[in-house]
């Protein structure tokens, strides 16, 4: 399976939970991402583009607020798959970065440096 | 309707039809929420329309471009094969015969190629082009078919990047006119091949008249005008125009006409095998794969 990029994995990562609209894909990824990745709508088009090409989401359904068209996106299995497996990828890299850190901390002979996990 | 969706509307006329009918009103209602309570459109937001239309355009020009190369070397090929066919070229090999086998073959392939690549089916057409090349690098080594091969990579590339096939009216009114600069860059300009008939020119002007007025009749949609348009410019136009605009390289006109029937096959062909109910939605990259 081809690798996510970021904004590619945040978005699919919003709409593990309901399907959202374009607008609400936005503010959930600013969310999300502690407000370090702001979507322009553009961007936000092409991406959705680009992932139900790969079957990634699909459209749920229109709905028309204030006339103004929103359309809701939903996650397929394919894309739940794709999330889950970048999840499991990036938590065995961040895994590996804070034992390496540890050791680092040792070598260097700080007792504190602050880590938890 | 507001300023701010006023601009907006404005602004994104800049993307191309395909991408606005099938998905502008969702691109507005997006705007219009992460612009909302302004008057005119941010930086941010415009900026990125502006953005998503070079790239969507750029996209949609590398794929005419590619089409146009396509049909110009497919075409070329073939026009040579029968200037070998009818004697127009001299021939001299020790086995003439072999060579008009895999001049003929190897037209075929790449007129295949040209025409799948014309219809959307993207892989056919990159098949049948590696195909060529591992076929013909086998038999006569890499220097024979290093053009087909610059090809190869190009197709490869599109079909890597997805880039979409273009439509009908795009065809007919870009490639066509590439193909021919292309012709004219390859020097196969001039050749002999299939020659117009000669036609009374009031004959062709009258049937180019009446064929003009049946499909303006007859067309309920832009698409349908503009392939019966085609089809009158390509087929029926009058025996004075090629010798007016290409002097003695009329021969080229027929090639025309090939590529002019071409898209307009694609053309209908796509639009049937991309049809919709009324009220589904769909991608604005129709293709079959």
């Amino acid at each position: 399976m081809d690798s996510l990029s970021e904004q590619s994995f945040l978005i699919l990562a919003a709409l593990a939970d309901s399907p959202r609209h374009g607008y609400g894909l936005v503010t959930e990824v600013a969310a999300m991402s502690e407000d370090r990745v702001r979507l322009r709508a553009s961007t936000l088009y092409a991406a959705l583009e680009r992932l139900a090409a790969r079957g990634l989401v699909e459209p749920d359904r229109d709905e028309v607020e204030n006339g103004r068209l929103r359309r809701y996106y939903r996650l397929t299995d394919a894309g739940a798959a794709a999330v889950e497996t970048e999840t499991q990828r990036m938590t065995l890299q961040v895994k590996a970065a804070k034992r390496r850190l540890t050791r680092r901390a040792q070598q260097l002979g700080f007792t504190q440096f602050g880590f938890t996990g | 309707m507001s300023p701010l969706e006023r601009h907006y509307r404005r602004l994104m006329r800049l993307l191309p039809a395909d991408d606005r009918d099938a998905r502008g009103e969702e691109l507005l209602g997006m705007l219009l929420d992460l612009d909302d309570g302004r008057s005119r459109p941010s930086v941010r937001q415009g900026g990125g329309v502006v953005a998503l239309a070079l790239r969507l355009r750029f996209v949609h020009i590398g794929s005419l471009l590619l089409a146009a190369v396509l049909i110009a070397f497919s075409t070329g090929f073939a026009v040579t094969t029968i200037d070998l066919y009818t004697g127009s070229t001299t021939l001299i090999s020790t086995n003439p015969e072999l060579v008009w086998i895999t001049f003929g073959i190897t037209s075929l392939i790449r007129l295949a190629a040209a025409i799948a690549w014309v219809l959307g089916a993207r892989a056919v057409s990159l098949t049948c082009y590696a195909s060529l090349v591992t076929g013909s690098a086998a038999a006569f080594g890499l220097a024979v078919v290093r053009i087909d091969l610059i090809v190869l990579v190009l197709l490869g590339f599109a079909v890597w990047r997805r880039w979409p096939a273009p439509g009908a009216r795009p065809i007919l009114l870009a490639t066509c006119p590439l193909a021919g600069a292309l012709w004219w860059l390859t020097e196969v300009w001039g050749r002999h091949g299939v020659y117009y008939p000669e036609i009374d020119p009031r004959v062709t002007w009258s049937l180019a008249a009446l064929c003009g007025a049946g499909g303006w009749l007859l067309a309920r949609r832009r698409g349908m005008l503009t392939r019966a348009t085609a089809a009158v410019i390509g087929g029926l136009a009058p025996a004075e125009i090629p010798p007016l605009v290409f002097g003695k390289h009329t021969a080229f006109f027929s090639i025309f006409v090939v590529v002019t029937l071409i898209g307009v096959a694609g053309g209908a062909l796509r639009r049937r095998s991309t049809a919709v109910p009324l009220g589904a939605s769909r991608s604005p990259r129709g293709t079959t794969e």
